[in-house]
């Protein structure tokens, strides 16, 4: 049905989604909340945008694609995330006497949310025979090649002992294409690590 | 003193003339001694008048000043009304002062004269002269001494004190040698008896008086500029500055330390094919790629704050500073010279390091790049990718080093430039002041015309000998005028240097030379060669900067008595008369320091002075002549 859709007159009315919430799961993001005591609220639209600050009256207006949630039928929506950074806005809504559906400005919006580009890296270790040394051939694997040039700022291996600390090393463009080896003690292990400011932007998985 | 009056003097003074007694004791004490004062108030009785002659002449004996029979009298009064008591003051104490000395008593009058109340005081003053005509119709001499100039110049009270003084000198002194054609115990009023009353029926007065000295205020003024310009011209102690070379050289930079094997052995890295024949630079790209790169430019942080301690210091002589900041000063070439130094040592890492990295490995054995690591009894681990590793960092941390370095030698340039241009403003304020000084000095060069055309030199070659005989303490002083500019605090600073002139420049003995020696200094040095000429010369042109000579008198004839050191005297007296513009009569002492001058102008009624018209016509008629 091709519904009319508006944007409700009054931007304060009480008709607010509660207890918001939201979480990301291998780039499928998740928002829950509670529907307002009041009956009146038939539905919420969910759009999706990167804007830093979204009009919604101009997504209404120029039919920016959105989903629809029922009431009556749940109080959480899923959405893989495609692009490399978005935001969700929740806009309660209802319908008038005209069976227009009026859309009140957003209850609640997400912060932003990032697609993660998943990094696969590995340490193969291989001892030598009747040393106090191992050998350690790194491999490391990212899906994305769009964002290599960030992940070599970010992405570093720790050399660990006994849990430890001992060095941190970085990685360029030649070594993250082919890591290399080196040899370390026999108690120590390689991991690797995301720098803490760039871990919504890529999701580490060591082997 | 050594000129003593032969006949004692007593000063009465009573009313507004009292006030100038303050001026007037040093003044005499200057030039005489035998004086007595007394200072009779309003409604004074007979018995306290005789008790104080009594004084007095108790005084004289205790002086020793007991041979006169005849005493001079000096009634110095004001313009108030008080000063009508003197006809009947004058009877009370002359009758007892005739009883000490029988031959009688030289009345002179003083009328001190307020001209800045000339209006005011019409009315006043009126009763005062009729009064004074009639005292001078009875044999007293009458001197009104007014205060303003024909040319509407205020004369201070001590110029006219002074003026009283010599007059009293003048009349009754007993000089080493004396040189005049008149009388010489009353030759004033012989000469203006011969030469002005009896041919312009008119009444001597005098004008006004002048200590020929060195100006004060033109030296002081003099001083101070030098005070404020030690070290302008050239360094005032001639050393080294205090910050050395090696300063501008040191910083606080240092290399960064050597990043350790152990580090670098955990730097992962490609399989090495050993039969590849590459360059170091060629094998760190291909092992480290820019890994390495990355890890120097981490662990650069460009420095250029390693200041030096303090360019301007404010305990630094200014000029001194604004020689070394100069952009040809010592601190900018010591800066210079540490920057060009910076700039070659880094040319020089820089090709080293080029040269290193374009040459081959260096396997011979014993040579480091040869060098393996044991990884067990069986295994062996090439380790040379790890020391050409720690090699280039090692070179790039100097070559880092060596930039920062010339990064803070360029920021102290800079600095060294900015404080000198602080400097040179600073440098303004303090050529304003020693401006405005250099003006109030240039009095020098005028007082001293006639002996030397520049005067002002002289007296700055004699603080340059007191400068090298106290070098420390100016040396300190030189060094005060920065911060007291960098403070805000010129005035505090210029008082100082006005209380250190005062106490300890004026008191030494380079600038308490009697004037004299001065004179005859500057025209020795001017190559003028005549002190009497020149003496003369300046006398006569006492008019250009100190002393107005009254005017406005119906018919003006001046005389001048003039009390200087006995050597030369007579030429001075001659040089002057030669001019023909007047007589000079001449005290000479031969031990004095000092020359003053009186100067007369007479010839006049008290009718002809120009406030005579204040008075109506009643008053002509009475004391005439």
């Amino acid at each position: 049905m091709n519904r009319q859709y508006v944007l409700s007159p009054e931007p304060n009315l009480a008709m607010g989604l509660r207890n918001f919430s939201w979480r990301m799961h291998s780039n499928q993001a998740t928002l829950e909340w509670d529907w307002p005591i009041e009956r009146d609220t038939r539905f919420a639209l969910v759009f999706e945008c990167e804007d830093e600050n979204p009009d919604i009256a101009k997504l209404i207006e120029e039919k920016h694609p959105h989903e629809i949630v029922p009431r009556d039928l749940s109080s959480q929506f899923a959405a893989a995330i495609t692009r490399d950074r978005c935001k969700f806005l929740l806009s309660p809504a209802y319908f008038d006497e005209n069976n227009t559906v009026v859309v009140c400005h957003p209850t609640v919006q997400s912060d932003w949310i990032y697609k993660r580009a998943v990094v696969d890296a590995r340490a193969v270790y291989k001892p030598v025979t009747l040393g106090q040394y191992k050998r350690v051939d790194l491999h490391v694997k990212v899906k994305d090649s769009s964002r290599l040039d960030h992940l070599i700022t970010v992405l570093t291996y720790d050399v660990l002992e006994n849990g430890g600390r001992v060095a941190t090393y970085s990685f360029d463009e030649q070594s993250l294409a082919e890591p290399g080896h080196m040899y370390i003690k026999k108690e120590q292990t390689i991991r690797f690590t995301i720098r803490e400011d760039a871990r919504h932007l890529f999701d580490l998985k060591q082997h | 003193m050594s000129i003593l009056t032969n006949i004692p003097v007593v000063f009465i003074a009573f009313g507004q003339g009292d006030s100038i007694w303050e001026q007037l004791e040093p003044a005499l004490n200057s030039y005489a001694n035998g004086i007595a004062y007394i200072n009779p108030q309003e409604n004074v009785s007979d018995s306290w008048l005789k008790s104080e002659v009594g004084r007095i002449w108790k005084d004289f004996l205790a002086q020793g000043n007991n041979g006169a029979d005849i005493i001079r009298v000096n009634y110095i009064i004001g313009t108030d009304e008080f000063g009508l008591d003197l006809p009947t003051l004058r009877v009370q104490l002359e009758h007892y002062i005739l009883e000490l000395y029988p031959a009688g008593a030289l009345v002179d009058i003083y009328c001190l004269l307020d001209d800045t109340k000339l209006l005011d005081e019409g009315s006043s003053r009126k009763p005062i002269v009729k009064m004074l005509k009639a005292q001078q119709a009875a044999g007293a001499n009458v001197y009104l001494m007014s205060n303003l100039t024909s040319q509407n110049v205020l004369a201070t009270n001590e110029s006219i004190a002074n003026t009283m003084a010599m007059l009293t000198l003048f009349k009754d002194c007993a000089p080493d040698f004396y040189v005049t054609g008149a009388d010489a115990s009353r030759y004033n009023e012989l000469y203006f008896l011969d030469n002005c009353y009896s041919r312009n029926q008119g009444q001597f007065l005098t004008a006004s008086s002048l200590n020929v000295n060195v100006p004060q205020d033109g030296l002081k003024a003099l001083l101070m500029a030098e005070l404020l310009s030690l070290g302008k011209e050239a360094p005032f102690i001639k050393d080294k500055p205090p910050m050395r070379e090696s300063a501008f050289q040191e910083t606080s930079i240092e290399q960064k330390p050597q990043i350790s094997m152990e580090y670098l052995m955990g730097m992962a890295i490609p399989e090495v094919d050993g039969s590849l024949k590459l360059t170091r630079g060629q094998w760190l790209s291909r092992l480290f790629g820019s890994r390495l790169q990355n890890l120097v430019d981490a662990n650069h942080t460009e420095q250029s704050q390693s200041p030096l301690s303090r360019i301007i210091n404010d305990e630094e002589n200014l000029y001194d500073l604004l020689r070394y900041t100069s952009s040809d000063g010592i601190y900018t070439a010591y800066t210079d010279a540490a920057l060009a130094k910076g700039e070659k040592e880094l040319q020089m890492a820089e090709a080293e390091l080029r040269a290193w990295m374009d040459s081959s490995l260096d396997l011979t054995k014993g040579s480091p790049e040869a060098e393996k690591r044991r990884l067990s009894p069986l295994v062996t681990q090439d380790i040379w990718p790890y020391i050409i590793a720690s090699g280039f960092l090692n070179r790039q941390y100097k070559i880092c080093a060596l930039r920062n370095k010339i990064t803070v030698y360029e920021a102290r340039r800079d600095a060294i430039a900015a404080a000198n241009a602080e400097l040179c403003r600073y440098q303004s304020r303090a050529n304003r002041i020693i401006d405005k000084f250099l003006k109030d000095a240039a009095i020098m060069d005028e007082a001293f015309a006639p002996f030397s055309p520049c005067a002002s030199d002289y007296f700055r070659k004699l603080f340059a000998e007191y400068a090298a005989q106290n070098r420390d303490e100016l040396a300190e002083i030189a060094a005060k005028l920065t911060k007291a500019i960098i403070d805000d605090k010129q005035q505090d600073h210029i008082n100082g240097l006005a209380s250190y002139i005062n106490d300890s420049v004026l008191t030494s003995s380079i600038f308490s030379r009697p004037i004299m020696e001065t004179m005859h200094e500057l025209v020795t040095e001017s190559g003028r060669g005549n002190i009497a000429t020149a003496l003369g010369e300046w006398v006569f042109n006492h008019r250009q900067w100190n002393i107005k000579l009254k005017s406005g008198y119906k018919n003006l004839h001046t005389e001048i008595n003039i009390y200087m050191p006995a050597q030369g005297a007579a030429d001075v007296k001659e040089k002057y008369e030669e001019r023909g513009l007047g007589r000079m009569n001449l005290f000479a002492d031969a031990s004095a320091d000092r020359v003053a001058v009186l100067y007369h102008a007479g010839a006049f009624s008290l009718d002809d002075l120009y406030y005579a018209g204040l008075y109506d016509s009643q008053a002509d008629t009475i004391g005439e002549r």
